[in-house]
């Protein structure tokens, strides 16, 4: 005999169900224009691709790219600021609908979804003026203390050269990981460090800067790597639709105009086929 | 060199910051004081299933680190489909994570009543549960709130880690001026100070508390 | 849901939990000399120096640990006061934590009635043997569960060093998480493994409490 409690149950367990599973095909993109914000994860601690103003207010490569994007879609950009080392798990647990300003890299890829290409990175030694290193080689810098920004992909990048270095019999470089460039760039000058391994634009921007101190950049390490935003797999249509907005923006100039003056020059980026194997 | 243009120049920013910061004490100290009394009483209700319940929470917040319990809250919302919730998360955590040191508190309050109150209610024909109301409670509360100011300052004190979730707090602001200003003592002495502040205030908002609850009784 | 990912990366987090229990254990231990030089200084005959003391003692309580950790690593160099990372971290859990514990020994000194003191030195012990043979194995079981409960929040404190680039289990675990991109599964892991690790030395500190106050007399 079936007791009213089973029945009672039964009809709870299956109306959580109902609700739970009805929305979980929903895209972010629908949320997102329901709310008429796009939750943007952001580390506003990286210039020329993201910082803050003297009011506070997010400027940047990226955010302006952003802003111009969601006008397009008719929304508001809402940003979450955090240190990068909380974004991607944030974007995979779905608490974001995208973050911008993401290396490329064929282990992303298998877990989060990026837009085309907002830019191209190339990673840089940066090391005080007069320091003995030779070149920004990885067999050069042996040894030695680098200052990187926690979890980003110079930092892997660095943690995959050491083991190379280690079948050559070489010394590793010691990483030393912080929260935002500025602190990376205050541990060398410190000298607490002796070299920052990040993206070559981001250095080239803390030498104007930071004219104050005797910085010099080293040279070049690492391959050139596309730059793009990240959403959750889950979101194919934000994907699209923010992709879209992208190619509207290149297509009117807005990018070019962007990159010239926040990087001094413009690169053309492909929309296809950039995701590395 | 103190560049005290800077510091002047980026106090708004902090004040405004510091606000967000008084949120999250204010919200996550009330469901900290709330979930504490709830517990407290599950462990003296004599029923086995809640104080079992109580102690598991007890265990479970005192032996985890708060950072990653907000982690814990913060990843699982957009599982069970709350969007956008970053600051409820953060409340919720520290307020759990608060909750757990309250219930041992104002346990030991709720037991150092004098059970001769407790029997003259009872035999004044009161329920137990206006006995708790009524009786117990309030002077369960009056005893224990010096431990209890304590307890809400080191709430204050675990603001920061909200920042972790994308609560921008007072802290965290300071790290963002920092990465622009390329300095941190002009940054980190006001935000200091504010934290002090803050807690000056709480502590003189007890104080009187604690002074007009004695004028009453 | 990657339920492999935490225990596959386990070397990695192994290594980061052995560098958060050493620090623990230095900080605690400078944290009870800090403790025991705060109590001597509360004595002191010079008005100054406990006034100072005093000062330290306030603005302790009012700010947070992290801004604490922020001052000594980024604020210390430019008064010339220059530390590495796992100094800058231990000095930090100590300042923080040495008033918490003073407070704790301080109770628990106190509570060894002046009449056992008294009838110390009526049989002829001197003052350091009162010290050595009444008052302090007495205090010792009397400050143990304050004082562990301090040091299990120092344990679980020491995960903000990783903003200074301690590579201690915080700071490995968001390294892993960063691999892994398993956020939800590694972090759950972390915390039971926290909390195993912390309800143990809990356990055992309520055993050596036992066994130090059985024959305490009761009043």
């Amino acid at each position: 005999m079936i007791k009213r409690r089973d029945l009672l149950k039964l009809a709870a367990a299956s109306a959580t169900f109902g609700v739970l599973s009805s929305s979980s095909f929903a895209d972010a993109l629908d949320q997102a224009k329901k709310r008429g914000t796009l939750l943007v994860a952001i580390d506003p601690t990286f210039p020329p691709f993201e910082f803050t103003d003297a009011d506070g207010k997010i400027t940047g490569y990226d955010a302006e790219l952003i802003e111009a994007v969601a006008a397009q879609m008719g929304l508001k950009p809402e940003y979450k600021v955090m240190a990068f080392s909380g974004i991607i798990p944030g974007l995979i647990a779905g608490a974001f609908d995208m973050t911008p300003t993401l290396n490329v890299t064929a282990e992303r890829a298998k877990k989060i979804d990026y837009t085309i290409p907002t830019a191209a990175s190339v990673n840089a030694v940066l090391a005080m003026k007069g320091s003995a290193i030779k070149s920004s080689k990885i067999e050069d810098l042996a040894g030695m203390k680098a200052a990187v920004k926690a979890t980003t992909q110079p930092e892997q990048m660095m943690t995959a050269m050491n083991t190379d270095l280690a079948k050559k019999s070489l010394k590793p470089v010691q990483l030393f990981g912080f929260e935002t460039i500025e602190q990376t760039i205050a541990a060398m000058a410190d000298k607490r460090v002796d070299i920052v391994v990040d993206d070559k634009s981001v250095l080239v921007e803390a030498t104007v800067k930071r004219s104050d101190l005797p910085l010099v950049l080293v040279g070049e390490i690492g391959g050139v790597t596309p730059i793009a935003w990240g959403v959750n797999k889950a979101n194919s249509k934000l994907t699209a639709a923010l992709s879209d907005g992208l190619k509207a923006t290149k297509a009117s100039g807005k990018m070019a105009e962007l990159q010239s003056k926040y990087f001094g020059y413009t690169t053309d980026l492909p929309e296809k086929d950039f995701i590395p194997k | 060199m103190f560049n005290s243009q800077l510091m002047l120049d980026s106090l708004p920013l902090l004040a405004q910051a510091s606000t967000v910061t008084i949120k999250l004490t204010v919200f996550a100290g009330i469901l900290s004081v709330v979930l504490g009394t709830l517990s407290a009483m599950a462990q003296l209700s004599g029923q086995a299933p809640l104080k079992w319940l109580s102690r598991a929470y007890v265990s479970l917040m005192r032996g985890t680190p708060l950072f990653v319990q907000l982690l814990v809250v913060f990843l699982t919302l957009p599982m069970i489909k709350i969007d956008n919730a970053a600051f409820e998360a953060a409340v919720i955590a520290i307020g759990l994570n608060s909750g757990a040191y309250v219930t041992e508190i104002v346990r030991g309050a709720i037991m150092a009543v004098p059970r001769g109150h407790v029997e003259a209610a009872d035999a004044v024909g009161l329920s137990k549960f206006t006995i708790s109301r009524k009786i117990v409670l309030p002077q369960a509360l009056k005893t224990c709130l010096p431990a209890l100011t304590a307890e809400m300052t080191i709430v204050l004190k675990s603001t920061p880690l909200a920042s972790v979730i994308s609560v921008t707090e007072l802290t965290y602001t300071g790290v963002l001026i920092q990465s622009r200003a390329f300095t941190a003592i002009e940054i980190f002495l006001p935000i200091a100070m504010g934290y002090i502040l803050i807690a000056q205030i709480l502590l003189r908002l007890s104080r009187y508390f604690e002074a007009r609850l004695s004028l009453r009784s | 849901m990657d339920w492999l990912a935490p225990f596959q990366n386990m070397p990695a987090l192994l290594g980061g939990l052995v560098t958060t229990i050493w620090i623990t254990i230095a900080a605690t231990i400078c944290s009870l000399c800090g403790a025991m030089l705060i109590i001597l200084a509360d004595q002191a005959r010079l008005r100054w120096l406990r006034q100072l003391v005093r000062v330290y003692i306030e603005a302790i309580l009012g700010i947070p640990i992290l801004v604490l950790l922020y001052i000594v690593y980024f604020v210390l160099p430019d008064l010339g006061v220059k530390l590495g990372e796992i100094p800058s971290g231990v000095l930090t859990l100590t300042l923080y934590y040495s008033p918490y514990m003073a407070e704790v020994l301080r109770g628990a000194l106190g509570s060894i009635t002046t009449g056992q003191r008294d009838a110390g030195r009526m049989i002829g012990l001197s003052d350091f043997d009162i010290l050595r043979r009444i008052t302090v194995p007495q205090s010792i079981g009397i400050a143990l569960p304050g004082l562990t409960g301090l040091m299990i929040g120092l344990a679980k404190d020491t995960a903000i060093l990783s903003v200074i680039s301690v590579q201690e289990f915080t700071y490995e675990t968001k390294l892993v998480v960063s691999r892994t991109y398993a956020p939800f599964e590694v972090w759950t892991v972390v915390a039971a493994t926290y909390w195993v690790l912390l309800t143990c030395l809990e356990q055992l500190t309520r055993l050596g409490e036992y066994r130090l106050n059985r024959f305490r007399e009761m009043r």
